[in-house]
C-alpha cells in the first residue's frame, strides 16, 4: 500500500539546517498495524506528515496505493488525502464550536456526502464507539478519553484505507488509553492499515511492525508477529 | 511603580503596532471628529447668550386663526403690540421693534455725494435693512464704533450702519450726520456706526433706520402683523404672569377686528436665546437651526467616540490571551491584583493620550476646510487658548481610558495564574459574547448613520430633481429700477422692447418677486357671495402679461393676461371704481377658494383686501402650481396681479444662450441708458433658487462625512478584530484542511462568522432608522419615498467592506502548512 524510498526532509533556518528525514526506507501493506518509535525529534512527525500528504518531501519516493504522490500539488494531495486517510492526534484537535456529531460530520461533508446518508454513517459510527449518547455535547464536556473516541470516530467515519495515528493516548490516563488501543486494535482487524507514532513501549505492542527511528533514519525495525 | 508601567506600555505597543496603531488610529480620528462637531453643537447652541440681561428678553408671537383651519403662530406681531404692552403691563421694562424694510419699498437705493462730487450708489436689496425702535439698540448688544446708543435712532429719517456698510458709501471719512439718498429723493441722516455682528445670533443687519420714519399711524396699527416685537420684563418677572394677561389685553385691542373677521388671536412670549434652536415659526427673521438636527450631531459625536472605545475593548480582551502568559508569571511571582490592573488601565489611559494628542494637531490642521464646510468662522487656533476644552480632553482622556481599560484590566487580572501556565487556558465564553454584542452595537450604529446619511442625502437630492413647474434654467434676474417717475411704465415697455431686439432673449417679464423668496404679501381672500369670515389667506403677487411666458408655467385654464387687464387699485379714492379688476390664480388659491376645477373659477368674482380696501376682481386664467419656494414648503395658493401702477421689483430675462456674458453686458448697456441712476444688479435664477438647499447641504455633506469617519472607525475595529479571530481560529481551518476542506472552504470561514453579526447589526438598526428617517421627511411637504434600496444599498456597502477587512488575513491563515501549525500546538 505504502512504499517509501529515500524520502529526505530538511528544516532550513537562518543559521543551519536540520535533517528530520534522511534517506528513509520502507513498505507498509494492506491491512499492517505499524508502530513508529524514537525519541524526540527524531523525525517521527515529520513522516506521518508526509504520509498523511500534509507536507512535502525534499527528495525520494512515496508511493501510495501504487501512485507515485511525491511530487503532487496541494489539491491532489488533499483529494487523495480526504478519500482514503483518517488522522487521530494526540490533541485530539476537535473543533470546539461543534458538537460532537458535528465534527464526525466534517469529513463527509467535505467529500461531498449527502445529508442522510452522512446521518446514518456518523450515528453507526457513534455507535461503534458507544458514544451516541453524548452526541450533543461540546468537546470540552467530554473527558480526555471520551474526546479522543470522538477524534477516531471522525478519523475512521470516511472509511479510510490508512489511519495516521499521532501518540493517540499522550494525553489520556492508562485506562482510556488502553481504551483507545483497543479500538484502533478492532479497526485493523477489520481492515484498515494503521501507523501509529508513539512513546509508548506498552501501546507499540498493539501493532505487527515496530519500525524505530533516530536522527531521520530507520534504526531497527522488528516484527512482533 | 509608574515608570515600570510606562516600561512595559512601551514594549506592549512596540509589540503589538497593528494593534497599537488601530487602537491610536481609531480613537485620535474619534476624538478629532467628536471636538470638530462638540464645537460646531457649542456654536449653535449659543445663539443670542450674550445681549444684557438675556434671561428677561422675549419675543412677543402671535397665533391666529386667520384665513386658516387651525391656528398658526407668527414670529412677527402687530406695531401696535409693544407701546401698549409697555402702557399696560407694569412687568414690562421696555420694548423694541424692528420690521423689515421690504414691507415699505420694494427696491432700495441708497447714494452719496462725497467731497470730490462723486457720487456712490448702491442698491441694497441684498443688505439686511431693518426699521427698529431706538431702545433696540439698549435691548441688545449692538456696540456702536460711532455715534450715541440713547439718540442714534430717537429721529426720523436716521440710520444707523454697519462699518462695512459706512466703509462702502463714506470710505475713510467720518459718516456721522451726513446724508445718504434714498431712491434718490429722500436723505437719511448717518447717526451710529455699529461693529460687526457676531455670527451667533438671529438678528443680524447691515443697516437700522428708525422706526419714527414709518410715521405714527405705523406706531400704533392694530391691522399689520409683520413687525417683530422683543420686550425685556423686570428682573425676577416670571413670563408666565405676563401671559397669564394677555386674553382681556387682546380683548381690548384686537376685539373689534377679531369680531369683524370672525377669527381669534393668542399671544406669546418666546425667550430669545431660544429662538435659535426652538422656534419655527412662520414670519422667522431668518431660517433658524433645528434642535433636532443638533441632536443627531451630538449623537453622532458620541456614536464615534463610543465606536473607537469599543474597538480598544474589543482589541484589548482578544489580545487577553497573548498577555496571559505575562499574568500568570507576574502573579506566580507575586504581584497583587490591583498593581495588574494598574498596568492596564495606565495601558488604557497611555492609548488615549496619544490620540488625544495626535487628534489636537488634526483638529488644528482642519479648521480651515471644516470652517469653509459649515460655511462659518466657528474654529480657529484661539480655541486651544480656552481651558474649558483642555478640561473636556482632560476628562476624556481620562474617563475614555479608565472606562475603556477597565473591562480587559478585569478580565485579564482575573487569569488563574495554574491554568495559564499549564497552557489550558480557555478564553471564556462570555468575553466573546461581550466582542460579539460590542461588533454588534459599532456595526448598528454604523449602519443606521450610513442609511440615514444615504436617506438624507436622497432626499436633498429629490427636491433639488423635482420639476419645479417652471423654468429656472437661462433665466437671469434684473433689479428693477428704483429711481422713478410718472414716466417709468412707458420707460419699462420701451426698456423691455429693447431687450427683446437682441436676439438671445427670449422673453422679459416683471414681478415683484420671483421664485426662491417666500411672497410677503398676503391677504384674506373670498368668492364675492361668501361671508367675511369665510376669507381664506392667498399671497399676492404682481405680474405683467409675459410671465406665465417667460417661466413657461403651464395654463389649466381660462386665458393669460393680455395688456388690457391692468388694473388700478385703489388705496381710498372713491372716485374710481373698485370693481374691475382682474386676476389669475394659481390651482392651489383655486382649491383653497373652493373652485372644484380651474374651468370652475373662471369668471368668477373674488374679493380680497389690497392695502385697507377690498377689491371685487374676476378670475381671468388658472395656472399650474410652481414652486415658489424649497420643496420642503407645500404649494401656496397665489392671486396674481396684473397692476397698473409701477409694482416691481424685478425683471425676469429668458436668455437662449449659454454664452450669457456677453448678453448680460449688453443688457447692463441698455439698462444703464434707460435708468442711469440706478446700480444694475442680477443673478441667475435656478442658483438663486438653490440657495434655499444651502444649509440642508451642508447638513448633508457634515452628515456623510461623520458617518464616513465613524464607519472608517469601525472597519478599522473589525480588522483588527478579524485579524485576531484568524489568529484563533487557525487551528480550527488547519483541523478542517486535514479533514478534507478546499481553499474557498477554509478561506469563507473567517468572514462568515463575522458577516452574521454585520447582518444581525442590520436587523437592528433598519426598523430604528426606518422610523427615524420617516420621522424627519414627514417635515418635508414634497419628499422622497423610502424604498427598501435605501436600506440595502447601505447594508451591502457594509458588508461588503467588512468582508474586504478581514479578507487579507484569512487568506494568509487559510495557507498555514496545518502540519507545522498542528504540530506546535
Amino acid at each position: 500500500m505504502i512504499k517509501i524510498k529515500d524520502l529526505e526532509k530538511y528544516y532550513k533556518t537562518e543559521e543551519l539546517q536540520t535533517i528530520a528525514l534522511n534517506k528513509l526506507s520502507f513498505e507498509v501493506k494492506q491491512g499492517e498495524f505499524i508502530a513508529v518509535m524514537g525519541p524526540s525529534g527524531c523525525g517521527k512527525s515529520t513522516l506521518l506528515n508526509i504520509l498523511g500528504m500534509l507536507d512535502d518531501s525534499d527528495g525520494g519516493s512515496f508511493i501510495f496505493n501504487d501512485e507515485e504522490v511525491i511530487n503532487y500539488n496541494e489539491r491532489k494531495r488533499a483529494n487523495i488525502r480526504k478519500h482514503n486517510i483518517g488522522f487521530v492526534f494526540q490533541s485530539f484537535n476537535l473543533i470546539d464550536q461543534l458538537t460532537v456529531f458535528e465534527n464526525v460530520e466534517l469529513p463527509l461533508i467535505y467529500t461531498g456526502v449527502k445529508k442522510a446518508e452522512r446521518k446514518k454513517r456518523v450515528e453507526a459510527v457513534l455507535e461503534k464507539m458507544q458514544i451516541m449518547h453524548r452526541r450533543k455535547h461540546f468537546p470540552q464536556q467530554l473527558s480526555g478519553g471520551q474526546q479522543q473516541r470522538v477524534a477516531v470516530a471522525r478519523a475512521v467515519v470516511n472509511d479510510p484505507k490508512l489511519i495516521l495515528a499521532d501518540e493517540p493516548t499522550g494525553n489520556l490516563d492508562s485506562s482510556n488509553g488502553n481504551e483507545v488501543m483497543e479500538l484502533l486494535t478492532d479497526l485493523n482487524n477489520q481492515g484498515a492499515t494503521i501507523i501509529m507514532v508513539t512513546h509508548s513501549e506498552h501501546d507499540a505492542k498493539y501493532s505487527h511492525r515496530i519500525i524505530r527511528m533516530l536522527d531521520g533514519q530507520k534504526v531497527t525495525e522488528n516484527s512482533l508477529i | 511603580m509608574i515608570r515600570n508601567y510606562f516600561k512595559i506600555t512601551l514594549r506592549v505597543f512596540l509589540k503589538n503596532k497593528l494593534f497599537t496603531t488601530i487602537n491610536v488610529l481609531g480613537l485620535a480620528i474619534g476624538v478629532t471628529a467628536y471636538l470638530l462637531i462638540t464645537q460646531y453643537v457649542h456654536f449653535e447652541s449659543t445663539y443670542d447668550q450674550h445681549h444684557p440681561r438675556v434671561e428677561d428678553l422675549y419675543r412677543v408671537t402671535l397665533s391666529s386663526n386667520l384665513g386658516s383651519k387651525g391656528f398658526n403662530t407668527s414670529a412677527a406681531n402687530h406695531p401696535g403690540l409693544g407701546p401698549a404692552m409697555k402702557q399696560d403691563f407694569p412687568e414690562v421694562e421696555e420694548f423694541a421693534r424692528i420690521v423689515d424694510r421690504s414691507i415699505m419699498t420694494g427696491n432700495f437705493v441708497l447714494s452719496f455725494t462725497n467731497e470730490s462730487g462723486n457720487k456712490i450708489k448702491s442698491n441694497v436689496n441684498n443688505d439686511k435693512v431693518y426699521a427698529a425702535d431706538s431702545t433696540f439698540l439698549d435691548l441688545f448688544r449692538i456696540n456702536l464704533i460711532k455715534g450715541d446708543k440713547k439718540t442714534a435712532l430717537r429721529e426720523p429719517l436716521s440710520v444707523v450702519l454697519s462699518a462695512e456698510i459706512a466703509k462702502r458709501f463714506f470710505g475713510n471719512e467720518d459718516p456721522i450726520n451726513k446724508n445718504l439718498i434714498a431712491n434718490n429723493q429722500d436723505p437719511i441722516k448717518v447717526t451710529g456706526v455699529f461693529e460687526e455682528l457676531p455670527e451667533n445670533t438671529h438678528l443680524k443687519f447691515d443697516m437700522l433706520v428708525s422706526f419714527s420714519t414709518l410715521g405714527s399711524l405705523t406706531n400704533e396699527a392694530w391691522i399689520w402683523p409683520e413687525f417683530y416685537n422683543y420686550v425685556r420684563l423686570k428682573p425676577n418677572t416670571d413670563p408666565a404672569v405676563v401671559e397669564a394677561k394677555f386674553e382681556p389685553f387682546i380683548k381690548k385691542y384686537l376685539g373689534d377686528i377679531m369680531q369683524e373677521h370672525g377669527f381669534e388671536a393668542r399671544f406669546g412670549l418666546q425667550p430669545v436665546r431660544d429662538i435659535h434652536l426652538k422656534s419655527h415659526l412662520t414670519n422667522e427673521i431668518e431660517p433658524n437651526a433645528s434642535e433636532s438636527t443638533l441632536n443627531f450631531l451630538r449623537i453622532i459625536a458620541l456614536f464615534v467616540i463610543l465606536i473607537a472605545l469599543m474597538n480598544f475593548i474589543n482589541l484589548s480582551t482578544a489580545k487577553s490571551i497573548e498577555r496571559a502568559m505575562e499574568v500568570g508569571l507576574k502573579k506566580v511571582v507575586g504581584i497583587n491584583k490591583s498593581a495588574l490592573i494598574g498596568q492596564f488601565l495606565f495601558e488604557s489611559v497611555a492609548i488615549n493620550f496619544l490620540s488625544t494628542v495626535i487628534a489636537v494637531v488634526l483638529v488644528s490642521l482642519l479648521m480651515s476646510p471644516f470652517n469653509q464646510l459649515v460655511g462659518l468662522q466657528i474654529l480657529s487656533l484661539d480655541m486651544w487658548l480656552n481651558p474649558q476644552i483642555w478640561m473636556h480632553l482632560f476628562g476624556l482622556i481620562l474617563l475614555g481610558g479608565l472606562l475603556a481599560g477597565a473591562y480587559p484590566a478585569f478580565v485579564l487580572s482575573s487569569f488563574k495564574p495554574i491554568q495559564v501556565l499549564k497552557g489550558k487556558f480557555h478564553q471564556s465564553g462570555q468575553g466573546a459574547l461581550i466582542r460579539k454584542i460590542l461588533v454588534v452595537a459599532q456595526f448598528s450604529i454604523s449602519i443606521a448613520l450610513i442609511v440615514g446619511t444615504f436617506i438624507v442625502n436622497s432626499q436633498f437630492s429629490y427636491m433639488q430633481n423635482q420639476e419645479l413647474g417652471y423654468d429656472s434654467e437661462h433665466n437671469l434676474v434684473i433689479n428693477a429700477p428704483t429711481v422713478i417717475d410718472s414716466t417709468i411704465n412707458t420707460k419699462m415697455d420701451a426698456f423691455k422692447t429693447e431687450l427683446l431686439r437682441n436676439p438671445k432673449v427670449n422673453a422679459v417679464t416683471r414681478s415683484n418677486e420671483v421664485p426662491g423668496k417666500k411672497i410677503i404679501w398676503y391677504n384674506l381672500t373670498r368668492q364675492v357671495h361668501e361671508r367675511k369670515e369665510q376669507g381664506v389667506s392667498c399671497n399676492q403677487l404682481s405680474i405683467d402679461h409675459n410671465f406665465m411666458d417667460t417661466y413657461k408655467i403651464k395654463l389649466l385654464a381660462g386665458r393669460n393676461f393680455r395688456q388690457e387687464d391692468k388694473s388700478f387699485y385703489n388705496f381710498g379714492d372713491p372716485d374710481r371704481p373698485k370693481n374691475q379688476g382682474r386676476v389669475m390664480l394659481n390651482k392651489a388659491a383655486s382649491e383653497i377658494l373652493g373652485f372644484a376645477t380651474p374651468e370652475e373659477a373662471l369668471q368668477k368674482k373674488i374679493v380680497f383686501k389690497l392695502g385697507p380696501i377690498d377689491h371685487i376682481t374676476e378670475i381671468v386664467g388658472v395656472m399650474d402650481n410652481y414652486h415658489q419656494q424649497s420643496l420642503r414648503n407645500d404649494f401656496e395658493p397665489i392671486v396674481f396681479l396684473y397692476p397698473e401702477y409701477y409694482n416691481t421689483a424685478y425683471m425676469t430675462i429668458n436668455l437662449n444662450t449659454s454664452e450669457a456674458q456677453k448678453t448680460i453686458a449688453d443688457i447692463e448697456s441698455k439698462f444703464e441708458t434707460f435708468f442711469p441712476l440706478d446700480p444694475f444688479n442680477y443673478f441667475f435664477l435656478d442658483e438663486h433658487f438653490n440657495n434655499q438647499y444651502k444649509a440642508d447641504l451642508k447638513f448633508g455633506t457634515i452628515c456623510l462625512l461623520f458617518a464616513g469617519l465613524a464607519i472608517f472607525i469601525a472597519v478599522l475595529g473589525l480588522f483588527g478584530l478579524g485579524s485576531y479571530m484568524a489568529l484563533k481560529k487557525t487551528k480550527e481551518l488547519c483541523i478542517r484542511k486535514v479533514l478534507g476542506a478546499n481553499l474557498m472552504q477554509v478561506l469563507i470561514l473567517i468572514p462568515k462568522s463575522l458577516l452574521a453579526l454585520v447582518l444581525v447589526s442590520g436587523v437592528i438598526a433598519i426598523p430604528i432608522t426606518y422610523f427615524f428617517a420617516d420621522e424627519w421627511l414627514t417635515g418635508y411637504a414634497f419628499r422622497t419615498a423610502l424604498n427598501p434600496w435605501m436600506f440595502i444599498i447601505p447594508l451591502s456597502l457594509v458588508v461588503i467592506v467588512a468582508a474586504l477587512s478581514v479578507l487579507p488575513e484569512s487568506i494568509k491563515v487559510a495557507f498555514v502548512n496545518p502540519a507545522k501549525y498542528l504540530k506546535d500546538e
